[in-house]
């Protein structure tokens, strides 16, 4: 069975059903998030203090003390950069530049590799304390909001290398239909961008 | 344009780039090269103010800016910065009106959503000081 709309817009929503499907997962996506941020004012509003105080953490404690800020800002960067290349990568498609695609692409894959390694340093030096997601509500809603984050920039990862290795094969025969899956993935890849930029102030700054 | 046209031109586009080789015309590049500077012009927006967000953080962790001006910096400064990748990345400044419409619901059950903490009992109660943290409170002022 053909897939109806993947070209053509819809006449009544004036979209592609990719583009209205990706949209649609992205809100409920706005829910998921928007629940553990929700979650994540309750702890701390109703915390004697914040951070709580733990073996590892002493009274007084800010965030900054127990993040590593420098680290973060860095991956802060990286992220927004490979927003950047992604959206390159569609406009090179747009103006049927299929190697400007490829290098924008790859690009893109590249930094959110180097995103993962970054946070997998984070994560290893708190486990190397001995600090895990039990240690103390901090820690148990910055492991739980930063790891989702993490499977989300990892499934982002494998369409996009997906998009990278397969995007010949379909440019040849349908390259519209390839600009419009690279387009989709890039929706995705902003949200994730998009969420890491409210997540590192609120996790690591305040 | 009626539905007609429209459905010739696309079929009419399809049928034209299934050959590597088309050139698209002048004009249509000249607009993509167009977005392109706006794209690098919108990466040098965000990390400058990331740049900002990490510095007023830093000064007022150094200054001691009472909590509410903080978090209302850093999330004044956030809510640009996701409005930049909403409006250029994500091509929101010109979409068309079916996802307006999912958006606006969205962002009022993500009202709802953050406005559940405000109904809840923050008070840590009168048994606070027994928390099981209290012990390493005392060990870390020791």
């Amino acid at each position: 069975m053909e897939i109806p709309y993947v070209l053509k817009p819809r006449p009544d929503t004036g979209l592609t059903n990719g583009k209205l499907g990706i949209w649609l997962f992205l809100a409920s996506e706005v829910m998921l998030f928007g629940a553990l941020f929700s979650s994540y004012v309750l702890l701390r509003v109703s915390a004697i203090e914040w951070p709580p105080v733990t073996a590892h953490v002493a009274s007084g404690s800010t965030s900054w003390d127990i993040l590593n800020v420098p680290l973060a800002t860095v991956n802060t960067m990286v992220l927004i950069g490979s927003s950047v290349t992604m959206v390159l990568a569609w406009a090179s498609l747009k103006m049927r530049r299929f190697n400007g695609f490829r290098f924008h692409m790859g690009l893109t894959i590249l930094l959110s590799l180097d995103f993962m390694i970054i946070k997998a340093f984070e994560y290893g030096s708190k486990f190397q304390h001995g600090i895990t997601v039990g240690e103390s509500n901090f820690f148990a809603i910055y492991f739980t909001m930063t790891g989702l984050h993490g499977l989300h920039v990892v499934g982002g990862v494998i369409v996009n290398v997906y998009l990278w290795w397969t995007g010949r094969k379909m440019w040849k025969t349908d390259p519209e239909r390839l600009t419009n899956r690279v387009e989709i993935a890039g929706l995705y890849w902003h949200f994730v961008d998009l969420v890491w930029i409210f997540l590192f102030p609120s996790l690591y700054l305040l | 344009m009626t539905e007609e046209t429209r459905d010739d031109t696309q079929a009419e586009t399809s049928a034209a780039v299934e050959h590597d080789s088309l050139e698209l015309d002048a004009h249509e590049i000249e607009h993509m090269q167009e977005h392109v500077r706006i794209y690098i012009g919108v990466f040098v927006a965000l990390a400058v103010f990331t740049a900002i967000t990490v510095g007023v953080a830093y000064l007022g962790e150094f200054l001691g800016f009472p909590t509410f001006l903080a978090v209302l910096l850093a999330l004044v400064i956030a809510t640009v910065k996701a409005s930049l990748v909403a409006c250029y990345f994500m091509h929101l400044i010109s979409e068309r009106k079916a996802i307006y419409w999912v958006l606006a619901l969205t962002a009022l059950f993500f009202v709802v959503l953050m406005s559940v903490p405000l109904g809840q009992d923050t008070d840590p109660g009168p048994n606070a000081d027994e928390s099981p943290y209290t012990q390493y409170e005392t060990l870390a002022t020791e």
